[in-house]
């Protein structure tokens, strides 16, 4: 008993000694692998940014998101294999008959980290908060269908929708943490710095112990967490806003954990005890022309454009093999609604001249530049400054359009003036023309209802204003039928319409990269922060 | 002494105003508005209502009136994307990157003023060209590439020192860890006011050691440092006051990219965030912080030339 007591004092030098001054490699406070998983140990990663708020309620940018997905829980969460709802502080749910009401059954013994209980109340506050104009919260902004939560008793909550929404329990689970109404009651929820700021309470794996802004937050275990004490004692998050400080930090040991873009991956291979992890989400890369800009409302030239693309080639040299070329907003994760018949257009700039021929457009003077009635073809990718796949995306596509005798030019804005100038400008003599951006729906087919539907075509996520009423039809009918048959016969056609028109230019799906310490098990890649409690170290 | 103060003091004055109302126009008129207004689901009301919210449909010399009656009294205002006080932030933030600069600026003067002595004593020789090209090298060289570079050399090659941040995590706030954190951001931000401040007192003592009262000190035997050091410095310095007075502005408020790249929680990094998101609170607010350093440093400037001249002070 004595010797262990005093091994277990040696440990605590050994951690605070290798803690102190040097910016060694310092253990994680493993110590040496004996092959087994063991309880204990800490994990340091990186955040961009500090968050605003680690309110669940409202929650928005990424690393507030991050923090919501660990401090606190959804009644459900996604399966990181299959994207599937499953339980977490619901165990059970079901829909009504007529697709207007959602029965959840809610998790017994759940305790807030303040040790008070977790009821069906939280719920109703939760919702009743974010759905409540005065706070403007985004999170509120995926569930308009809902029309009222009630209380059915202390364990059972019932949501009762203005139209069917079968996709309700998978948005439920990126989109909606319950927050605890004892604490929150009454207060400003936007501005509550004790909350927001101090002392977050939730109900997940781990707990706030301390926040230094603009240097880190430390995150303790949380004993009592419903699926059983998280397996690491600790998770650390630096604030790191330059990508070549984590990387920095990552060769030195003081990270353990760094998600990369895939021109990173050089600099990091051959790192000691480093390996990478990789995993798709619902995330896809696509060129947006926007479909009113007079060049590009002949659904013809559009075709064109898709022909003119190597999507091969942007996957090889701008994702160094990290993804695959796409051909549909509904990924191949989520298989039953994917179309399989629906392929990437292959490169084929011969094709491409002939459909612009076809259209009218060929070079008539002579000026290497084709025209039709006297104007040429000339337009702008607006590209997003300091974002490398972005950048290298649209310097490729460049050349490959040059190739065909367009007149492309490219104009870089900063984040924030890009989104008002051109994301949010699509009509009128400044509309929008043409960018690569990435896209995150949900991971459920309705996911893309937001992207391509016209009633978001002035505001909304319908950025390259696509509108056809065959294609509003089906969205609308799948949105709200409860039977999965249907719904995925409309999928697939809407995947056929949007492919026969060229409404987006799906590029590429790119796969997410973790660069993990070698002896760090347990990660999940598709969904890493709703499953961080099954980290652990070998 | 005192009217030249008053005057000082009065200019001083009107440049804060003016340098408030410049940057509240630059900061309105640039384009993209409040990160909080680029939701795209937020509609033409929504976004009304948040402008309205924050006042940002009034006229321009009518907000910054407000801004200005709030400032009076110690009101910064709140910030769009944290939503807390501006002044919070601040006080967060101000002490981290006025150690940072202290820490620079102490290196560049302790460095910098012996080495422009050497060289200017030693004109043209060894040590007086590898002087003069480390200075240029030390002026031009991108602070963003040196400090990666420093960072894969002492930190990910050598082991010798921490990458980022100030302090090692879970080891308590030590002064000796802190001051290990601080030599590479230290040494970074300071090259290049280093290198300024070593070729003005190289120049300033080489027009000075020229002057016929030095030649009299040594005429009768004064040992050369003591010519040096007592007869030439003090006269020597009174540019190189001015030049520091000028590089504090440079110190407090050019570490941004210093400290995004080694994690420094300090206002450099708060100013580059709040200016993307165009959080225009905390933009006026480290203005005003930053003008009052600039500010006070050239009214102390100022001042100290009058000490250290006191033909000044008739003007």
């Amino acid at each position: 008993m004595r010797i262990r007591a005093f091994l277990a004092s040696l440990v605590v030098v050994g951690i605070a000694v290798s803690g102190c001054g040097s910016g060694k490699p310092s253990a994680p406070g493993t110590g040496g692998g004996d092959g087994g998983a063991k309880s204990g140990g800490r994990v340091v990663m990186p955040l961009i940014a500090d968050p605003g708020t680690m309110s669940p309620l409202m929650a928005s940018s990424t690393a507030e998101v991050i923090l919501a997905r660990i401090l606190f829980n959804g009644l459900t969460r996604l399966d990181a294999d299959t994207f599937a709802p499953a339980p977490m502080l619901a165990t059970t749910w079901e829909q009504s008959q007529d697709g207007l009401s959602w029965l959840f059954h809610l998790r017994d013994g759940v305790k807030w980290h303040d040790g008070q209980p977790f009821t069906a109340e939280d719920v109703k506050f939760s919702m009743d908060t974010v759905l409540d104009p005065k706070w403007k919260s985004s999170v509120g902004k995926n569930f308009a269908s809902v029309k009222s939560t009630d209380v059915i008793d202390k364990l059972t909550v019932k949501f009762v929708m203005k139209q069917p929404f079968p996709a309700f329990p998978t948005y439920l689970a990126n989109r909606f943490q319950v927050a605890p109404k004892h604490l929150l009651e009454g207060k400003d929820i936007a501005n509550d710095t004790e909350f927001n700021k101090k002392k977050p309470v939730g109900t997940g794996a781990f707990k706030l112990a301390e926040y230094v802004p603009g240097d880190h937050l430390t995150l303790v275990a949380n004993p009592d967490f419903f699926l059983g004490k998280p397996k690491l004692d600790t998770v650390i998050f630096k604030v790191l806003p330059d990508a070549n400080t984590q990387i920095a930090q990552l060769k030195t040991g003081e990270l353990d954990v760094v998600q990369l873009e895939p021109f990173n991956i050089p600099s990091v291979e051959g790192t000691k005890n480093v390996r990478l992890e990789t995993g798709y989400k619902s995330k896809w890369w696509a060129l947006h022309l926007n479909n009113d800009f007079p060049l590009f409302t002949d659904k013809k030239v559009r075709q064109a454009v898709a022909y003119a693309i190597n999507r091969d080639e942007l996957v090889k040299s701008v994702l160094l093999g990290h993804g695959q070329p796409a051909a549909s907003p509904i990924v191949p994760l989520i298989d039953w609604a994917h179309n399989p018949n629906v392929k990437p257009y292959p490169y084929d700039p011969a094709r491409a001249k002939a459909l612009l021929k076809e259209a009218g457009w060929e070079d008539h003077d002579g000026d290497g530049i084709i025209d039709k009635d006297g104007k040429k073809f000339t337009f702008k990718l607006q590209v997003i400054k300091g974002n490398p796949t972005a950048e290298q995306t649209s310097a490729i596509l460049q050349q490959e359009f040059k190739a065909l005798g367009m007149d492309v030019s490219m104009e870089a804005y900063e984040f924030g003036t890009w989104v008002q100038e051109v994301r949010d400008t699509r009509s009128g003599p400044k509309m929008s023309q043409a960018y690569v951006v990435w896209m995150t729906p949900e991971p459920e087919p309705d996911g893309i209802y937001a992207y391509f539907h016209s009633s978001n075509a002035e505001k909304g996520s319908d950025f390259n204003v696509f509108r056809n009423q065959e294609v509003d039809k089906l969205l609308d009918e799948a949105r709200t039928s409860a039977d999965q048959g249907k719904r995925k016969q409309d999928y697939f056609r809407i995947q056929e319409i949007l492919q026969d028109e060229a409404a987006r230019h799906f590029l590429f799906y790119p796969e997410d990269i973790f660069a993990v310490k070698s002896n760090l098990k347990g990660i999940k890649v598709s969904e890493p922060y709703q499953y961080i409690n099954d980290w652990y170290y070998q | 002494m005192l009217r030249y103060t008053i005057r000082r003091l009065g200019a001083s004055a009107l440049v804060m105003i003016l340098i408030t109302m410049i940057t509240f126009a630059i900061v309105q008129l640039a384009p993209g508005g409040p990160a909080i207004l680029l939701d795209e689901q937020l509609s033409q009301q929504d976004r009304d209502d948040i402008r309205a919210n924050l006042g940002l449909d009034k006229p321009l010399p009518v907000q910054y009136y407000r801004w200005a009656k709030a400032l009076l009294t110690g009101d910064l205002g709140n910030s769009y994307m944290e939503r807390e006080p501006v002044s919070h932030l601040l006080a967060q933030r101000l002490p981290n990157t006025l150690i940072l600069a202290g820490a620079a600026l102490l290196l560049a003067v302790a460095v910098g003023i012996p080495a422009g002595i050497l060289s200017a004593a030693r004109t043209h020789s060894w040590w007086d060209y590898s002087f003069t090209f480390l200075s240029v090298l030390g002026i031009s060289i991108p602070t963003f590439w040196f400090g990666i570079l420093l960072i894969i050399l002492c930190s990910v090659n050598l082991g010798l020192l921490p990458s980022a941040g100030m302090y090692t995590l879970g080891a308590g706030n030590q002064v000796g860890d802190l001051l290990l954190h601080m030599v590479m951001p230290a040494l970074v931000l300071a090259l290049s006011p280093l290198a300024e401040i070593a070729r003005y007192t190289r120049s300033s003592m080489l027009n000075v050691i020229k002057l016929d009262y030095i030649r009299t000190a040594r005429a009768k035997g004064v040992v050369e440092y003591r010519v040096l050091f007592r007869h030439a410095l003090k006269n020597a310095l009174i540019p190189v006051v001015t030049v520091i007075g000028l590089l504090l502005p440079h110190l407090v408020g050019g570490s941004v990219i210093i400290e995004k790249i080694f994690a420094w929680p300090g206002m450099g990094r708060l100013a580059a965030d709040a200016a993307f998101k165009r959080d225009y609170p905390v933009v006026m607010g480290i203005t005003v912080v930053i003008a009052l350093v600039v500010v006070a440093g050239n009214l102390t400037t100022d001042l100290l030339y009058g000490c250290l001249n006191p033909r000044i002070r008739w003007e």
